[in-house]
């Protein structure tokens, strides 16, 4: 597979992370790889429990260990492989280099210290700048997200701020020292969907300014689609499918990302049709099942879906899939509620 | 599901002027809920739709009596709840039945499923003994989960499992009219098409009325049959799920379908958003005239004066907007 | 891959029973915290030390030879050797009987105590909290007017009432310390009565006593149980002071307190006499301390994983 290696920003290899637990090891993520270009928005989609969120925290080493550890795999990000750092050196990697978002903007801001302050912080620690400089550039940066009279909200503290403006604070903090990647997780789902929409425009717009990577872990398909280039799908643990995003939403291969795009119910189609679950649960990854992981809700699973998992199909270059179904003894199965391109 | 014949079917409830203010501090009041006013027919289901604060939830509570109104009357059935007494109260609590948001908090977490199911039972007296334990394992195997699960506690079941509980238990004493307080809005996609699907199921099978109180328009678009926009403790906007879609009047509305992703990169590429400035002002001190007036781009003198009523401006839908002729 | 055959790639759908199966061992919130107390090993000792405790506490006076009232003249401040454990106190009384004697009653003085709180300070404060509101104010005032006057007044004024001794003590200790329990059971209450699960049994038609006992109590009863076993050793702990000032248990009865303070008398003579009660009286305080963590630890719902 050439791709173009120059490009990319963050390379992620056999990622495993296990967390210890009473009952014994919950193997969280199982063997995930993943790469992000420069500039490039990259969507990691999944129902919860599937290890996207971890798979984001092992990047940033922020995983508590324990209960958690790293078991395998390397994280490369700029020819450094971020698992073997130490704490002291990936404190300097966070924040100016890779930054993140998290979902909920109540309390991923320390409520007893001015906004500010808390841009400034990093500014400070990472770019040796003085206290007016960071200032001036917080009071920037406020604006930048969007949010009026910077020069007074710098002085304010958390709770003075809407659910919201909270959000672009935390992406103001986030982006201050300019981060080559910013890794967002479910940055929108606390959010209301007027705000949302403003807050998914000022990414797309600091993504276009800036140059910066994202990875945007969601189980929204619309935000998706909205902001993504490539998506990754994860299921229990494992990526199932990876690929552009029109290569995932309209020629998506595996039975898993049919279900995702059928359950949505789309806003411009008329017809009161019955959405289509996935039926079940996912499995609880305490003991994870034989085979594939998604055969016990498949409705194309065959025999050897629950005894072996299957290796990656390249389709495209970008585009792979694990998936029985790719096999050449399979029958041939097409998704059966296609999205017809350009909708209706 | 086709689409059903509602206009001659008879009202379930009528909401007449209904408002529900909190104390807040010493002299400030919340006006959460700020006389509405809408009724809900026999076997459908109304989609109750805003941002966070903007009463809903209040709404569906006052609805069933868990809060005590401000103002107004709720008639259901044709008794009016808030002039009931505590016996008639009871018998009440067995027509109407709630679904929550949180599927973490909505089940104790101290009882076993087969005791937070068969609790209506107890209470009122339904049935008892062997009979219960069947009612109980019927239920279960209504909602898609079966027996076992019945000596289990609630920590043990995923957000999905757990919301399904909660319909089980809403549907132990077979009630009229269910209030699904964002029954979704706290589950995964996918997870969320089963509990929806279930819904439609079993209101198709008893006849069940519902109020659906969501923040994703989608959804409810999918299950409602008619929706209810509201904005700030006021109704901007009622009329049938297609013409809200087909044909949003209020500006309001407008937006806020607009902000809502599709989950189609075509279309999403082409779309131009509209993309309302600031935030939903605070419910302690609204904005004067129309509520929506500080966000609104069309805003005239007139909305800055004047509260809109809420009127008929085409058959089935209501809007409450200065602008709309 | 010349092993896979043909009737492997048959189609046969999904299994939902599979999906929906719980693999996870069940495990009810009191196994749960069980399992966690266990591998708590400071705790479990100082519980195996409070169980041994009270053992001898019941038993050792039943056992022994000895009487805790009848003294030997002609025995008096032996030092401790093969007979007398413990050795015997200047009324030639055998230490060893009348040290788990004192070790009965402060037990018994902690234990109904925190009991008498627990009793009171749950229906008040259950009640306080349900109801809220004024009625929750009125009450509330009440506990901090109870709560501003200090016990030691308490027992003053009741002993010139009802005369000195166990009764009184246990009276005194049980008005000055319900407030304290009251308080964090409407705090529990307060919080527990918003969720929603209680308000799902409140649409379910639950009346008042229903919720409380089905659905509140439950889900504080971890931090009441927390609260009282901090309770047993406050209240051991203030009759040892009242006994030790002369305000407590009167002779011929005794108790850590009044040993100890016996023993002080002592002490440059006889420092054996101070020696034993002192260190049941401390084993018992630091075993309920360290007990009483390793409940928190494994009973508090915010910890658990």
């Amino acid at each position: 597979m050439a791709r173009d290696k120059s490009r990319v920003l963050l390379d992620v290899k056999d990622l495993r992370v296990s967390f210890d637990t009473y009952a014994g090891e919950v193997q969280a993520v199982r063997g995930v790889s993943f790469y992000v270009n420069k500039g490039e928005a990259l969507a990691i989609v999944g129902e919860s429990g599937c290890g996207k969120s971890v798979t984001a925290q092992s990047t940033m080493q922020l995983i508590p260990m324990p209960p958690g550890r790293i078991k395998d795999g390397s994280v490369m990000f700029n020819g450094k492989d971020l698992t073997k750092l130490t704490d002291r050196q990936m404190e300097s990697v966070r924040g100016s280099e890779i930054s993140m978002i998290f979902q909920d903007p109540m309390t991923s801001l320390n409520p007893t210290m001015k906004v500010g302050k808390q841009i400034m912080e990093g500014l400070i620690k990472h770019q040796r700048m003085s206290k007016s400089e960071a200032k001036k550039k917080a009071i920037e940066m406020l604006d930048v997200v969007g949010i009026p009279n910077p020069d007074k909200r710098v002085e304010q503290y958390p709770h003075e701020f809407s659910g919201g403006m909270r959000q672009r604070a935390m992406i103001a903090i986030a982006l201050a020292c300019n981060p080559k990647l910013l890794i967002a997780d479910e940055p929108t789902t606390a959010l209301d969907v007027t705000i949302q929409a403003q807050i998914l425009d000022l990414m797309k717009g600091l993504q276009r300014d800036f140059d910066t990577s994202i990875i945007l872990i969601t189980h929204d398909l619309g935000v998706v689609a909205d902001m993504a280039q490539r998506v990754v799908v994860m299921y229990a643990g494992k990526v199932i499918e990876s690929g552009t995003l029109d290569e995932i939403f309209y020629d998506g291969q595996h039975p898993y990302t049919w279900g995702l795009l059928n359950s949505v119910p789309r806003l411009d189609t008329n017809a009161k049709e019955k959405l289509i679950p996935i039926e079940g649960t996912p499995p609880d990854l305490f003991s994870p099942p034989k085979g594939c992981p998604f055969a016990a809700r498949c409705d194309y699973a065959m025999p050897i879906c629950r005894e072996e998992m299957p290796e990656e199909t390249f389709l495209t270059e970008d585009h792979f899939v694990k998936c029985w179904l790719q096999h050449e003894m399979a029958p041939n199965i097409e998704n059966p509620t296609k999205i017809k391109r350009g909708g209706k | 599901m086709s689409e059903k014949n509602l206009k001659d079917r008879k009202n379930l409830i009528e909401v007449k002027n209904l408002k529900k203010h909190f104390k807040v501090g010493r002299n400030q009041i919340l006006k959460a809920v700020d006389g509405i006013s809408f009724n809900i027919r026999e076997g459908e289901t109304l989609g109750l739709v805003g941002e966070s604060g903007c009463g809903k939830s209040t709404t569906g509570r006052t609805l069933i009596r868990l809060y005590e109104a401000t103002d107004g009357d709720v008639i259901f059935d044709g008794m009016n709840i808030h002039k009931l007494n505590r016996k008639e109260m009871k018998n009440f609590a067995k027509q109407v039945q709630m679904i929550f948001q949180d599927p973490y908090a909505s089940l104790n977490p101290r009882m076993t499923v087969g005791d937070i199911i068969g609790e209506g039972m107890d209470i009122h007296n339904i049935r008892k003994g062997k009979e219960r334990t069947a009612k109980i394992y019927e239920l279960l195997e209504t909602v898609g989960l079966n027996r076992e699960h019945a000596s289990r506690f609630p920590h043990e079941f995923s957000g999905g499992q757990r919301q399904r509980i909660g319909i089980a238990r809403a549907l132990s004493i077979e009630p009229k009219f269910i209030v699904c307080d964002e029954p979704i809005s706290a589950l995964d996609v996918s997870i969320q098409a089963q509990v929806v699907n279930l819904l439609e199921d079993l209101q198709e099978k008893m006849g069940l009325t519902y109020l659906f109180i969501a923040h994703d328009l989608s959804m409810v678009k999918h299950i409602s049959d008619r929706i209810a926009v509201m904005y700030l403790g006021a109704i901007m906007e009622i009329t049938t799920s297609k013409h809200l879609y087909e044909e949003p009047l209020h500006p309001y509305t407008q937006a806020l379908l607009s902000a809502i992703p599709i989950p189609d990169p075509d279309i999403e590429r082409s779309r131009n958003r509209i993309i309302l400035e600031g935030d939903v002002p605070s419910p302690i001190n609204p904005p004067e005239g129309c509520k929506f007036q500080k966000r609104c781009k069309y805003a005239k003198d007139i909305c800055r004066e004047k509260a809109p009523e809420l009127r008929e401006v085409k058959p089935d839908h209501f809007v409450a907007c200065h602008l709309v002729k | 891959m010349a092993e896979l055959s043909k009737d492997k790639f048959v189609i046969e759908g999904k299994r939902t029973s599979d999906a929906e199966s719980i693999v996870r061992p069940s495990l009810t919130y009191w196994a749960d915290a069980w399992r966690r107390l266990k591998t708590n090993k400071m705790a479990i000792t100082a519980m195996v030390i409070l169980i041994i405790v009270t053992l001898f506490a019941i038993f050792a006076p039943i056992l022994s030879e000895f009487d805790y009232r009848t003294g030997d003249l002609l025995e008096v401040n032996r030092q401790p050797d093969a007979e007398h454990w413990f050795g015997t106190d200047e009324l030639g009384r055998d230490l060893y009987v009348r040290v788990w004697e004192g070790t009965r009653i402060s037990l018994f003085i902690g234990i109904v105590t925190a009991m008498l709180n627990f009793t009171i300070g749950v229906l008040y404060g259950g009640i306080s909290g349900y109801v809220g509101g004024n009625i929750d104010n009125i009450m509330m005032r009440i506990v901090e007017i109870l709560f501003s006057i200090p016990y030691l007044l308490w027992v003053i004024m009741l002993t010139t009432v009802m005369g000195s001794g166990l009764f009184t003590i246990i009276v005194a200790l049980s008005i000055a310390g319900w407030g304290g329990m009251a308080r964090l059971v409407r705090g529990q209450i307060l919080q527990i009565k918003e969720m929603e699960f209680v308000m799902a049994a409140k649409t379910l038609g639950a009346d008042a006593g229903r919720i409380i006992t089905k659905h509140l109590i439950p889900n504080t009863i971890g931090v009441i149980i927390i609260s009282v076993t901090f309770a047993i050793p406050t209240a051991i702990f203030a009759e040892a002071f009242l006994s030790f000032i002369g305000l407590g248990i009167k002779v011929p009865y005794a108790s850590l307190g009044s040993l100890s303070k016996d023993g002080t008398r002592m002490l440059l003579v006889h420092p054996y006499q101070l020696v034993f009660p002192s260190i049941v009286i401390s084993l018992i305080m630091l075993s309920f301390q360290i007990f009483g963590d390793g409940l928190r630890d494994a009973l508090d719902p915010r910890l658990r994983q």
